[in-house]
């Protein structure tokens, strides 16, 4: 079966290059959509929409899903998927206000060991799924309930309290653009140059595309996929110190719902639910488009509790549009 | 194809997975019996048996929809979505009046069924994942909660309703009796029946039931469309025991369904287990948590010990307690990709 997909796939393209079907697999369909919106919403609220304080809180709030969305898209590719992320992103935001707790002589320490958590919680996935064989959807799924377990564990209601530096940190900004935008730009770059420019990135696409090819092509599959797992462990901790930062309390809710929102972004970028491929660029579009749905409910002055709504039509949308057809 | 050099020694290692498969669960059940019986003494009073039937009714009519879908490839992430739904239906239609409590459990029957179909048509008309599709169907239901109730679900549940969740008959709680009659049916229907038989070939290997005439998509629709059916029930139960809507509803009957599945022993890649197994599983987890209650456990750690669960089930399938290391390995490589 694996050994007849890829003929079919390559025959039908060939006579008749369906441009919206290339537009889409490529990442640029998505960002026609956010033109589109950014378009309608400069006619609708011009002055409010272009205004440095909603571009800031526009970006900002793109920079925890963008992280996130980042290590998906690269477990994605490989021919996983990670529904642990949200609950990553929830435990390392409550852990960092809780240790820290106003102290700022645990800064440092504490983040060093939140990025270490979120690697080894990734790790735990990769080794499950790699040497024990078992399904990602399952592990990931388990340890979403395990860890947003243990973040309940540690409090029930918000606690902690983060040091000043990183709450400055979190709302500072140059012009419209703030400080932790930049961060995940330089975390789309070097994702971008691990992913195209280095081996690893060429087995990660090799390992998706056909796993058992890639092993008899002699790809070390194992280590391929523990650093993917361990990546993505690794931004969620991340997203997690920046969401911490910013909302300065740690809550055990923080994270719940991004791993979907994750999800989404990245099929809405043209990615491959079944690996091998996708484009960085389609799934940046995404995280636009979703950035740009909330800000909009906002700006449209919408009732706030209709964003789940509309987070959750888009979804099903999404994975009923954009989920490749198998056969 | 790998069932032709594996059909010689099919009969004792088939035995041996099925002793293997028994054996793992009821351990565990004696464990946490032995367990609960040395930490908390006063486990083994009527109170706690009864909230120990409760839980078994309440877990397993949701495990049952759940082992379908679970035998057809699937898996059901909506349940606990469904449940909350129809609280929130039959409260906000009923407004806590006896009178409309007929229409209200209509209206809920029908919101499940609506999404049963929106999960069936997602999984079998767009192939799309079934976690994937299912998970979004519980976003969305969470959407619709909190847009229709403004982010405060609240009311009451018509006290007419309440036999359904408090109820007893002989002592006997009235989800536990529900749970049985219900279990019978489906053991019945799917060791006994034209229709169980579609729903294992189409587990086991969709294409070749297809190409034996079984019309797969309508088995598969409708295994989903019992789940969320199985979900309603639940729902109304649970919020019968309330008697009113949980503004939390924070309850996750999706993990607790899979792990009472998955630890009784059916297969997470289809076609594989018998409702037997779930009720060993549903027993089992039932027994755990309210242990976990007994000791004073909260939320959280109920969540870590089902999530912990899960995935020590599921490696144990996977590994076949170590009886079976020779033939689990050979075909190790290919559930890797376990996408459906």
């Amino acid at each position: 079966m694996t050994a007849t997909t890829p003929a079919p796939a390559v025959a039908p393209t060939r006579p008749r290059p369906n441009w919206v079907a290339v537009a889409v697999r490529r990442g640029a369909a998505v960002w026609v959509i956010v033109a589109a919106l950014v378009l309608v919403l400069s006619v609708l609220r011009g002055g409010s929409f272009w205004s440095t304080g909603n571009l800031a809180a526009l970006l900002t709030s793109a920079v925890v899903l963008g992280l996130v969305s980042l290590g998906q898209h690269t477990v994605i590719l490989s021919g996983g998927i990670d529904l642990s992320v949200g609950a990553m992103v929830t435990i390392t935001t409550l852990l960092t206000a809780v240790l820290i707790d106003g102290y700022p002589i645990r800064t440092a320490p504490v983040l060093i060991g939140m990025l270490v958590l979120g690697a080894l919680i990734g790790a735990l996935n990769g080794v499950l799924i790699t040497l024990l064989g078992m399904p990602p959807f399952i592990v990931t799924l388990g340890m979403l309930y395990l860890v947003n377990g243990a973040a309940l564990w540690i409090s029930s209601t918000p606690a902690g309290r983060v040091t000043s530096i990183l709450s400055e940190f979190a709302f500072g900004r140059i012009g419209p653009i703030p400080y932790t935008f930049l961060v995940l730009v330089l975390a789309v770059v070097a994702m971008w140059f691990l992913l195209n420019r280095t081996v690893w990135g060429k087995q990660v696409f090799a390992v998706g595309g056909d796993l058992h090819s890639a092993r008899a092509a002699g790809i070390d599959t194992t280590r391929v996929l523990l650093g993917v797992y361990i990546a993505s462990g690794l931004l969620a901790a991340i997203a997690g110190i920046l969401l911490a930062s910013r909302s300065s309390v740690g809550s055990p809710t923080a994270g719940a719902g991004l791993e979907l929102s994750a999800i989404t972004v990245v099929v809405i970028g043209g990615t491959s639910l079944l690996g091998g491929r996708g484009t960085l660029l389609g799934t940046m579009g995404g995280v636009a488009l979703l950035s740009l749905i909330t800000n909009s409910i906002t700006l449209l002055q919408f009732p706030s509790t209709i964003t789940d709504l509309i987070r959750g039509i888009i979804i099903i949308a999404a994975v009923a549009i954009f989920v490749a057809k198998r056969r | 194809m790998t069932a032709a050099p594996a059909a010689p020694t099919r009969a004792p290692s088939a035995r041996l997975a099925r002793i293997s498969g028994v054996v793992a669960p009821l351990t565990g059940l004696v464990l946490v019996l032995v367990l609960a019986a040395v930490t908390t003494p006063q486990f083994y009073s009527l109170e706690v048996a009864r909230l120990v039937m409760f839980q078994i009714g309440l877990i397993g009519i949701a495990a049952l929809g759940q082992t379908l879908v679970l035998l057809v490839g699937g898996i059901d992430l909506s349940i606990s979505g469904v449940m909350a739904l129809t609280s929130v239906v039959l409260a906000t239609y009923s407004a806590g009046s006896d009178s409309r409590l007929l229409v209200g459990v209509v209206l809920a029957v029908l919101a499940g069924l609506a999404v049963g179909l929106v999960n069936a048509g997602l999984v079998v008309l767009r192939n799309v994942p079934p976690f994937v599709a299912t998970f979004a169907s519980f976003v969305l239901i969470q959407g619709v909660i909190i847009a229709w109730t403004r982010g405060a679900p609240s009311g009451n549940i018509p006290d007419a309703l309440g036999w359904l969740g408090g109820g007893r008959i002989w002592e006997i709680p009235v989800p536990l009796v529900v749970f049985a009659v219900l279990a019978l049916v489906a053991g019945i229907a799917l060791g006994r029946t034209t229709a169980g038989r579609r729903v294992y070939s189409t587990g086991l290997n969709r294409e070749a039931a297809r190409m034996s005439g079984i019309r797969t998509g309508i088995v598969i629709a409708s295994c989903y469309i019992l789940s969320s059916l199985a979900g309603v029930l639940a729902g109304l139960i649970n919020s019968s025991f309330i008697g009113f809507v949980d503004a939390a509803l924070v309850r996750s009957l999706d993990l607790d369904s899979i792990a009472a599945a998955v630890i009784g022993g059916i297969a997470l890649t289809g076609g594989k287990g018998r409702i037997s197994q779930t009720v060993l599983g549903v027993v089992l987890l039932a027994a755990l948590l309210t242990w976990l209650i007994q000791l004073g456990a909260g939320g959280g750690a109920q969540l870590v010990v089902s999530g912990g669960v899960i995935l020590l089930a599921v490696f144990l399938q996977n590994r076949g307690l170590g009886l079976l290391s020779p033939r689990a390995r050979t075909t190790r490589a290919t559930p890797r990709k376990g996408k459906q």
